[in-house]
């Protein structure tokens, strides 16, 4: 009798060598509808793409296998969960690093579950069978991750309280907001291949090598297993997606009428690896200032994934198909290389009466760390942290100005690298149907000019205070936002952090 | 704009099945370099030749069988292009010129 082994085997080989049956074969004709009532001819792709074999998924996964492998991952990533439960892991962690958590876990819930809608059009959509089946596996993957990062936050709320709010944090919160613009314009993609160029090829390509593998072995350092095994695992479904964008991006531009596709593609190209250099310069404060045991910066991190991985990576293979560096690729190397982290935390502190989460001054070992990583550190910030010692208490009153695009304040200044923050930045500003719309750099505006239908009704927070459909006062704010007394502040002035170094002192 | 390609690579979730795959690909490329990093395992050859794992070579370094899609449960990254992702042997490499 053959063992089960054996046939499974024997199984495998057949999929992986006859992969049509489990794709371009299961396509059909729809008889009962009409092929536009299954999918209407606006939500179809506008691309004219005459060949669409040239797609093929390098994985060639199929349903079974898919299952056996994430059932897999799964189960290491719940047992992880029940080891740190039973043994009082979250004690032994870094309040810092939770600190960081309490801001991390609602944004990228959120993402995943965009994703998920995102992806739940590819697939329908897809002019080609087999990336309909690699879309349909991330939009499976999608929601996965949906559910286990609020699978992780239900793990936390036992400890910190915080989580408890985490979807009207996510609606309201002030720097949310920047994350909510980009993500929900994974749902609503104004072409099924945009969204490839958003998630598959700016985000999963260019972005979550630094949130999934750079972010985990911070966590790792302190303390944070959970965080690492749930992130290294979602990671390790990303790099499927990868691998789908390199297809995909590789099948358009090798079609014969490139020509033709390729203003469309660089726009696409140019406008996503912006936008998300926009957001994820956000993250590089889980490096650069929440993790104590710092593994490595922001920068390493950025030139290591970012520049060598992504831009280096895809240009070496697609510019001689016609594929230029991103528009803008310059400011993006200046913001994240020099400043983009350290504004982002300087302003978090700045708002930290606004905030759910804790921010603090860097120690001086921080500083010592951050100058030898970024030499020009002191210019940029190291002078409003002396302030902060000298017993300014660094807050700002009243809201920011935000940027209309983005959504997050205005606060990079690429006029002026060696010290962005002297106030003397350029307010780049359009006028459109009448109005006044105002933007952080110039990716953000030229954007904003390629789509002002698109993006010119999403309203900013201050905006809305200002119309007065948002509370003006920090107390409505705060409870506009989801945010409970106590919540937010200086971490080095709780109790939390007294206890943890008490903690520590025991050994 | 381009400089010279980075080498190929592979992060791997750390643990014995990650060992063994890097045994694997350095017993076929005597280039090959294996770095480690909290929970992560990470393995690099030289742009301009190829990183291939064979099934039968993880096995006998595990002393068990080993399914190679079993990869995918511990894929961290990876900078390539996958040539070959059969039962026997995956193949990653830059894309041809």
């Amino acid at each position: 009798m053959a063992k089960k082994a054996d046939i499974r085997e024997a199984t495998l080989r057949q999929l992986y060598e006859n992969y049509g049956l489990t794709t371009a074969d299961l396509e059909w004709e729809p008889s009962y509808v009409s092929k536009d009532e299954v999918s209407p001819p606006e939500r179809r792709t506008r691309l004219p793409v005459k060949d669409w074999s040239k797609f093929e998924d390098p994985f060639r996964l199929f349903f079974e296998d898919y299952v056996r492998v994430q059932a897999e991952k799964e189960t290491v990533f719940h047992d992880a969960i029940r080891l740190a439960e039973r043994f009082g892991e979250a004690r032994r962690i870094n309040p810092r690093w939770i600190a960081g958590m309490k801001l991390y876990y609602p944004a990228v819930a959120q993402s995943e579950a965009e994703a998920h809608r995102g992806h739940l059009g590819l697939s329908r959509h897809s002019p080609s069978p087999a990336l309909a089946m690699a879309s349909f596996y991330q939009l499976l993957d999608e929601l996965r991750h949906a559910q286990n990062d609020v699978h992780a936050m239900r793990y936390w709320v036992r400890y910190i309280d915080e989580l408890k709010n985490w979807a009207q944090i996510y609606q309201n919160f002030w720097a949310m907001q920047v994350f909510r613009s980009l993500f929900e314009d994974m749902a609503t993609p104004s072409d099924p291949f945009e969204l490839v160029f958003h998630t598959n090829v700016a985000l999963e390509m260019g972005y979550t090598n630094l949130l999934f593998v750079a972010a985990p072995t911070a966590g790792a350092a302190n303390g944070d297993r959970v965080f690492a095994q749930l992130q290294m695992s979602t990671q390790s479904d990303e790099t499927r997606h990868i691998a789908l964008g390199q297809a995909t991006l590789r099948a358009l531009l090798e079609q014969e009428n490139r020509e033709e596709l390729l203003p469309t593609l660089q726009y696409w190209f140019d406008k996503w690896t912006w936008r998300h250099h926009r957001v994820f310069g956000v993250t590089g404060i889980f490096l650069d200032y929440f993790a104590e045991n710092k593994t490595m910066s922001y920068k390493e991190a950025f030139r290591k994934y970012f520049i060598e991985g992504y831009i280096q990576g895809l240009l070496e293979d697609f510019e001689p198909l016609g594929l230029k560096p991103p528009r803008f690729l310059d400011d993006i190397v200046k913001e994240a290389e020099n400043y983009q982290s350290h504004q982002v935390w300087k302003l978090a502190f700045q708002y930290n009466y606004l905030n759910y989460f804790e921010t603090f001054p860097p120690t001086e070992k921080d500083r010592a760390w951050l100058r030898e990583k970024y030499p020009n550190w002191d210019q940029v910030v190291g002078w409003y942290w002396e302030q902060v010692d000298q017993g300014d208490p660094g807050i700002v009153q009243g809201l920011p100005l935000i940027c209309n695009l983005c959504q997050f304040p205005i606060v990079y200044n690429p006029e002026d690298p060696d010290r962005p923050t002297n106030g003397s930045f350029r307010l780049r500003t359009t006028r459109y149907n009448g109005r006044t719309y105002y933007f952080c750099s110039d990716g953000c505006q030229y954007i904003f000019e390629h789509e002002p239908e698109k993006y010119a009704h999403a309203k900013t927070l201050t905006e809305l205070v200002i119309e007065g459909k948002v509370p003006a006062s920090v107390e409505g704010l705060r409870e506009y936002m989801g945010l409970e007394p106590g919540w937010g502040g200086n971490l080095f002035e709780k109790p939390v952090w007294k206890e943890w170094l008490a903690s520590q002192r025991e050994g | 704009m381009t400089e010279v390609r980075g080498d190929l690579r592979l992060e791997l979730m750390a643990g014995e099945e990650a060992e063994a795959i890097a045994r694997a690909v350095e017993a076929l490329n005597p280039e090959a370099k294996v770095e480690e990093y909290p929970g992560l395992l990470i393995i690099r050859v030289p742009a301009n030749s190829r990183m291939v794992i064979e099934r039968a070579r993880v096995e006998e370094e595990l002393g068990r069988a080993f399914n190679l899609r079993d990869i995918q449960t511990m894929l961290a990254a990876f900078y390539g292009y996958w040539k070959e992702t059969s039962p026997d042997r995956w193949v990653l490499e830059w894309m041809e010129k």
